[in-house]
């Protein structure tokens, strides 16, 4: 069954989401960091592979 | 003594601009919070389009349900989805694409309006007492009509309830 709020915990709620959307902004920034760090690795793998070639 | 001149503006919000209502107070957390949400699913996406290209270059086939990926790939887009996810469920929305999110759009019946409800967004309606706040497990509000007195709400999940207000308060039944 739906449930009924006073208009001060609707609004607290309300808040609370915009916390949760702002979380979620960094989650996005962390795992494109993650992403980075792990194209950097391949490319210093790649890096030492062509030195050994040298 | 010389008058000293009164400044055309004062720097200082009038009153009526300090106390806002609760339907204002609303409309600013919802548009910050649409703003917000927005913000996060366009930068997803990106992210999601450069990830997806970069696969591309290594040759492995764009990600689909049950393909398979070296590890350190898999985590990146699990939680590309899993992100997904959470911004459809704190936007209400089981999509996550904002096309689908503005086709959920309600209208609220003239009888309804005039009885005291008020809809504020597609899982909360206002009531004299209070806001009647559909969970996440019911779904969200996808009908509104006006029958006889009664509300009547139809969800996502297939769910149909009937609202009258009893001296203001709100009385629910669960129409099976």
């Amino acid at each position: 069954m739906p449930k009924i709020a006073t208009e001060e915990e609707y609004l607290g709620k309300k808040q609370d989401k915009i916390i949760k959307a702002d979380k979620l902004l960094k989650e996005i920034h962390n795992l494109k960091e993650e992403f980075d760090n792990v194209q950097t690795g391949e490319n210093l793998d790649n890096l030492e592979e062509k030195l050994k070639n040298i | 003594m010389e008058n000293t001149p009164i400044p055309e503006n004062l720097d200082v919000p009038k009153t009526e601009e300090v106390l806002t209502s609760f339907e204002e107070r609303i409309d600013s957390l919802d548009k910050a919070f649409n703003k917000k949400t927005e913000v996060a699913l366009q930068a997803l996406r990106a992210f999601e389009e450069e990830f997806n290209s970069y696969l591309k270059e290594k040759g492995i086939k764009p990600l689909k349900a049950n393909d398979q990926i070296p590890e350190k790939y898999y985590n990146i887009a699990k939680k590309i989805s899993d992100i997904g996810y959470k911004i459809a469920e704190l936007r209400g929305s089981e999509d996550f694409s904002i096309q689908d999110f503005e086709k959920t759009k309600l209208t609220l019946p003239e009888d309804a309006k005039s009885a005291g409800f008020d809809l504020i967004d597609n899982n909360s309606i206002k009531c004299p007492a209070g806001i009647i706040e559909f969970l996440p497990e019911e779904g969200v509000i996808t009908g509104l009509s006006w029958k006889e007195g009664e509300l009547l709400v139809t969800t996502s999940k297939n769910l149909k309830f009937g609202i009258k207000l009893q001296n203001g308060n709100p009385v629910i039944r669960d129409i099976k």
